[in-house]
C-alpha cells in the first residue's frame, strides 16, 4: 500500500494524444475515481499505472518506488479487468493461488491467503469451481479476490461493474467499498458510470479528451462543477447562453437577470459563458417563493411521471426550455399548458 | 493498446523465430521462382544473366504443354462440377433439417480426411473394376480423372456456400415470400445473390485444389495424359533445371492468382 | 427449422452423395473388400476372405521398418513445425496492423495451397549439391565441397516441415484469435514473467488448436508422396511412394489396399484418441 504520484504523464499514439502531461497524487487508501466518456483517456492512464502500456513522457511513483520503466509483472499491482479476464482452464481457487505462485510462496501460506481472500469475497465454498461455472457476479468477486490477495500497492479497476445488471452493481458497489476500506488500499477506479463513481471514490477526476477537467469530491463536481463538460457529464442541467455583469449577477441573451454564488475559474466576467442549475433545485409553483433569489415564468409544455420525482418541461416567453424535477406529490396539481412561475436560490446557482 | 512486445525479454529470439517460420515456408517457391530467370542452362549460383527463354522452351515440349492444358480443362470442369452439385447440397444442408443430415454432411466432408494416397489407389482399383465389368473404360481418361477432382474439390464448395447460407439472415427470405415471391423465386432472386461471392469464392478454390492435386491424380492419369504437377514431378525425377523452375514458376503464378482473386470474395483466414 | 425455400432436400442432395458415393465411399469400400483378397502371380487377384495381407505387412521387418520410418518422420516433422508455428501463429494473431495482417495470412495460405511438385522443385533447387544453400556456404567460406544435403532424412524433414508449418500455423492462430489479450495482460500485472505467462496461461488456452493442428500435421506428414521421393532418393522409402509402387508396378492389389488401409487406420486412430483426449481435457470446444 502506498500513495500513488504521476508526474508529467502523457501517451501519444502516432500524432494522437491519448493523455496529456497529467500530473496527480492519490493518498495512500484514497479511493479515486478516473471519470469521463470513452475515449477520454482514462483506461490509457490505468493501463499505463499498471505497466501494460508504456508512457511517452513522464513518471510514475509508488511511493517512493519509481516504477516508470518497470514491467507490469514487477509492478506490484492488482488489477480488475472489464471482462474479469478469470483463467478458464484454472478453478477459482488456482485464480486467485496464481499471483502468489509467480511471488513464489510456500504452499501453505499459499493455500491459507487463498482461502482468507474467498472467504472476504464470500465465496469460499466455490474454490475448485470453473470460471464458466460462475455467475457474473461471482465471476467479479473472484477477479477482486484474485487482485487483493497479493496485497498489491495498488488496486486497479477498470469498469469493474459495467457487465453487470442494476440490482447487482448496486450490491457490488457497496461490497467493493467496504472491502476498499477495510484493507485500507490505495484504489483506482476507471469509469464511465458516474453513479459508480460518485457512490464508490472519495475523490473523482473528471476527464475530457486526454486531460483533467476537474478534481474534487463528489459534492465539488456536483455543486460546483468547473466547466459546462463537468456539469453536463454529471447529472442533468440546465443552462442558459449570456454573460457575467456583476460580481453576482448574470445576464442572459434573452435578458433574464439571475444572481448566482459559483463561478468557474474558466468562465471569465463579461464574456461570453453559461448560467446553470440542477433541475430538483428549482421549485415549480403558481407563485413566485420570495425567499428564493432567482425567478422565470413560462409554460408547461410537457410531464412525465418518474416515479420518485415527476419531470416538467417549461417553456420560457424567449422560447427557451427549462427542466425541472419536483417531488411526485405538488402542493398543487400542475397540468400541461398551465402557466407556472419556478424559483431557485442562488447558491444553486453556478456559471461555468 | 497492446503490452508493449518491446517491454517483453526474448524478444529477437521470438522474431527470428518467427523470421525463420517463414523463410522455409516461402523459400522453396522464392528459389524456383528465381531459377526460372538464370541464363545458364545448369543451374549454378549466382547466375550468368537472366532470361525468358525457359518459359518458351517448358512450352515446346509436348509434357508440359499438355499437362497445363489438361490441368487447366480439368480443374475447369471440377469447378463446374463441384459448384453444380455443391451449391445445391449446402443449400439442402444449411436451409433443411432431415434425419441423417449429420452423417450426409460428413460424408461430403470425408475426401478432406482421406488421404490423396489412399483414394487415388481405391479409386484406380475401382476404374479398373468397372471397366472389367462395363467395358467402360474410366482410369486414365478425362472423365474419369474429372470425377475423381469433383469429388476433391466438393467438400470445400459445400463448406464456403453452407458457411455463407448460415451467414445469411432468414428474415430477409421471408420477407420476400411475404412480398408474393414463390420458393423458386425467392431462391433465385434473394438467396443466390446474396451468396454470390461464397460460390466465386467455391469455385475457384476447387480449381486450386483440383490444379494443383498430385497424390489423387497420380494413379488415375496415363500415358501421354499427365497433369502439370505429374509432368514436373515426372521430370523432377531426372533432372532440375530452368525448365522445370519455369513450369513450376506458372504453376506459382496461377494459384496466387487465384487465391489473391479469392480473397476478395471470401477472407483466406476465414476458410479454414 | 423453419421451411426451407425451394426444392425438397433429397433433391438438392442427391446429385453431391452421388458423386461422392461413386468417387469415394464404394472405392473405399471396395478396397477393404479387395485388402482381404489373395494374390496370385498369373491370375493378379483371387476372391477370399483373409487376413494373411495385413499378416504379411506387420510380420515384415520390412514394411514394418517402412512404417516405423513413416510414424517416425511424421512425428519429428509434427513436432519441429509445432515448435516453429506457436511463435509465428501468435505474431500474426497479435498483430495490429490490418494491412501487414491480411498480407501475412496470404503468405501463409498460399503456399499451403501451392501443391507439393512446386514446393519439391524448389527445394531440390535449394538443397542440391550446386543448390543455393552450399552456394552460400562455399561463398561464406564454412565448406570447401558441396554438403550432401539431398537425398538425406534431414532434407526430407526440412521439407515436410516447410510444407506442413503453413497448416499448423493457420490452426494456431485460428484458436489464438479468440484468446483475449486480457488473458495474458492479468497474467502479467499478476506478476508472471512472460514466459511463465506462455506457459502457466497461454499453452493451456492453446492446447486445443496444438491439437487439431498437430493432427492435421501429423497425417499430411504421414501421406508424404513426393516429398519422401524426390528429396529423400530411392532409398528413403515412406508408406506413400510404397502404396504407389505395390498398386502400379507390383500389380498386388490385394497387399496394395492392405498397405493403403494401414495408413488410413493410423490416419483414423489418431483422430479418433485425439478427439476423445481433447474432448476429455477440455469439454465441448
Amino acid at each position: 500500500m502506498a500513495k500513488i504520484a504521476l508526474e508529467n504523464l502523457e501517451k501519444r499514439f502516432g500524432s494522437f494524444v491519448a493523455v496529456e502531461s497529467l500530473s496527480l497524487e492519490i493518498a495512500d487508501g484514497e479511493f479515486l475515481a478516473l471519470l469521463g466518456p470513452s475515449g477520454c483517456g482514462k483506461t490509457t492512464i490505468l493501463r499505463m499505472i499498471s505497466g501494460l502500456t508504456e508512457a511517452t513522457r513522464g513518471r510514475i511513483h509508488f511511493g517512493a518506488r519509481d516504477v516508470t520503466g518497470l514491467p507490469p509483472y514487477a509492478r506490484n499491482i492488482g488489477l480488475v479487468f472489464q471482462g474479469y479476464a478469470l483463467f478458464p482452464h484454472m478453478t477459482v481457487a488456482e485464480n486467485v493461488a496464481f499471483g502468489l505462485e509467480m511471488r513464489a510462496l510456500d504452499r501453505g501460506e499459499i493455500g491459507h491467503r487463498v482461502h482468507s481472500a474467498l472467504e472476504t469475497v464470500q465465496l469460499a465454498g466455490l474454490a475448485s469451481r470453473l470460471p464458466r461455472q460462475l455467475s457474473g457476479g461471482q465471476q467479479q468477486r473472484v477477479a477482486l479476490a484474485r487482485a487483493i490477495v497479493i496485497r498489491p500497492d495498488a488496486l486497479l479497476l477498470d469498469e469493474p461493474l459495467s457487465a453487470l445488471d442494476a440490482k447487482l452493481r448496486q450490491e457490488l458497489r457497496q461490497e467493493i467499498r467496504r472491502l476498499q476500506r477495510s484493507l485500507g488500499i490505495t484504489t483506482i477506479c476507471v469509469t464511465h458510470d458516474q453513479e459508480e463513481a460518485l457512490s464508490l471514490a472519495t475523490r473523482l477526476v473528471v476527464m475530457h479528451h486526454g486531460r483533467i477537467e476537474q478534481i474534487g469530491t463528489p459534492s465539488d463536481l456536483y455543486e460546483r462543477p468547473a466547466s459546462r463538460f463537468v456539469a453536463e457529464f454529471i447529472g442533468k442541467s440546465n443552462f442558459l447562453d449570456g454573460r457575467v455583469v456583476a460580481k453576482d449577477e448574470f445576464v442572459t441573451k434573452s435578458g433574464f437577470v439571475f444572481r448566482f454564488q459559483r463561478q468557474s475559474a474558466r468562465a471569465s466576467s463579461h464574456e461570453a459563458s453559461s448560467v446553470g442549475f440542477r433541475p430538483e433545485k428549482i421549485e415549480i409553483g403558481r407563485a413566485r417563493n420570495a425567499a428564493l433569489a432567482n425567478h422565470v415564468e413560462g409554460t408547461v409544455d410537457a410531464i412525465t411521471y418518474l416515479g420518485a420525482t415527476t419531470e416538467y418541461e417549461v417553456r420560457l416567453p424567449s422560447l427557451e426550455r427549462l427542466t425541472v424535477h419536483a417531488g411526485a406529490n405538488p402542493v398543487e396539481p400542475i397540468g400541461i399548458g398551465d402557466e407556472v412561475t419556478l424559483s431557485w436560490s442562488s447558491e444553486a446557482t453556478f456559471v461555468v | 493498446m497492446a503490452v508493449s512486445i518491446r517491454a517483453l525479454p526474448g524478444r529477437t529470439a521470438f522474431l527470428a523465430s518467427v523470421g525463420f517460420a517463414y523463410l522455409i515456408i516461402l523459400a522453396p517457391l522464392i528459389a524456383v521462382f528465381w531459377v526460372s530467370f538464370f541464363r545458364n542452362k545448369i543451374i549454378a549460383f549466382p547466375p550468368q544473366g537472366y532470361t525468358l527463354a525457359w518459359f518458351a522452351n517448358a512450352w515446346s515440349l509436348d509434357d508440359f504443354r499438355n499437362g497445363f492444358v489438361l490441368s487447366l480443362e480439368v480443374g475447369i470442369i471440377a469447378t463446374l462440377g463441384s459448384l453444380l452439385i455443391g451449391v445445391p447440397a449446402a443449400l439442402a444442408l444449411a436451409r433443411h433439417d432431415f434425419r441423417g443430415r449429420e452423417a450426409i454432411s460428413a460424408a461430403l466432408m470425408s475426401p478432406l480426411i482421406v488421404p490423396g494416397i489412399v483414394a487415388g489407389t481405391a479409386v484406380y482399383m475401382f476404374y479398373i473394376e468397372i471397366e472389367t465389368w462395363t467395358d467402360v473404360q474410366l482410369a486414365a481418361t478425362l472423365p474419369g480423372l474429372c470425377l475423381a477432382h469433383v469429388v476433391l474439390a466438393l467438400p470445400w464448395t459445400v463448406r464456403l456456400v453452407t458457411a455463407s447460407l448460415i451467414g445469411v439472415n432468414r428474415l430477409v427470405e421471408e420477407a420476400a415470400m411475404t412480398l408474393g415471391a414463390g420458393p423458386v423465386k425467392t431462391l433465385w432472386r434473394v438467396t443466390l445473390p446474396m451468396i454470390r461471392p461464397a460460390i466465386v469464392a467455391g469455385g475457384l478454390f476447387s480449381f486450386v485444389v483440383s490444379f494443383v492435386d498430385l497424390e489423387k491424380s497420380l494413379f488415375l492419369v496415363g500415358p501421354g495424359r499427365m497433369t502439370l504437377p505429374i509432368a514436373i514431378i515426372n521430370y523432377l525425377e531426372w533432372s532440375i533445371d530452368p525448365t522445370i523452375a519455369a513450369v513450376a514458376t506458372i504453376q506459382i503464378l496461377i494459384i496466387s492468382a487465384a487465391l489473391l482473386l479469392t480473397d476478395r470474395f471470401v477472407r483466406l483466414s476465414r476458410v479454414f | 427449422m423453419r421451411r426451407g425455400a425451394g426444392p425438397p432436400p433429397s433433391l438438392l442432395l442427391s446429385p453431391a452423395a452421388l458423386v461422392i458415393t461413386l468417387g469415394l465411399l464404394l472405392p473405399m469400400a471396395m478396397m477393404f473388400r479387395f485388402s482381404l483378397n489373395r494374390y496370385s502371380a498369373n491370375e493378379l487377384m483371387t476372391q477370399a476372405l483373409t487376413l494373411a495381407n495385413y499378416a504379411r505387412f506387420f510380420s515384415d521387418p520390412f514394411y514394418l521398418g517402412v512404417l516405423g520410418k513413416t510414424i517416425a518422420v511424421a512425428m519429428i516433422s509434427t513436432f519441429v513445425a509445432l515448435v516453429l508455428g506457436v511463435p509465428a501463429a501468435y505474431f500474426l494473431a497479435r498483430l495490429s496492423a490490418p494491412r501487414l495482417k491480411s498480407a501475412l495470412i496470404l503468405l501463409t495460405v498460399i503456399p499451403l495451397l501451392m501443391g507439393n511438385s512446386v514446393r519439391t522443385a524448389g527445394w531440390m533447387v535449394l538443397l542440391g549439391d550446386r543448390g543455393l544453400c552450399n552456394a552460400i556456404l562455399i561463398f561464406l567460406g564454412l565448406t570447401a565441397e558441396p554438403v550432401r544435403i539431398l537425398y538425406t532424412g534431414k532434407a526430407v524433414l526440412i521439407a515436410l516441415v516447410a510444407a506442413i508449418l503453413p497448416y499448423m500455423i493457420i490452426s494456431l492462430q485460428s484458436v489464438l484469435e479468440g484468446i483475449e489479450r486480457v488473458y495474458e495482460e492479468a497474467a502479467l500485472t499478476l506478476g508472471a514473467h512472460p514466459a511463465t505467462m506462455f506457459r502457466r496461461v497461454l499453452l493451456p488456452m492453446l492446447m486445443p488448436g496444438i491439437f487439431s493442428g498437430s493432427l492435421l500435421c501429423f497425417i499430411l506428414a504421414m501421406n508424404a508422396y513426393a516429398t519422401p521421393l524426390l528429396i529423400g532418393g530411392p532409398t528413403f522409402q515412406m508408406m506413400a511412394p510404397l502404396v504407389y509402387q505395390q498398386l502400379t508396378k507390383v500389380f498386388d492389389w490385394p497387399f496394395a489396399s492392405s498397405m493403403a488401409f494401414v495408413l488410413m487406420a493410423v490416419t483414423i486412430i489418431s483422430v479418433v484418441l485425439s478427439s476423445v483426449f481433447v474432448q476429455r481435457r477440455y469439454g465441448r470446444v
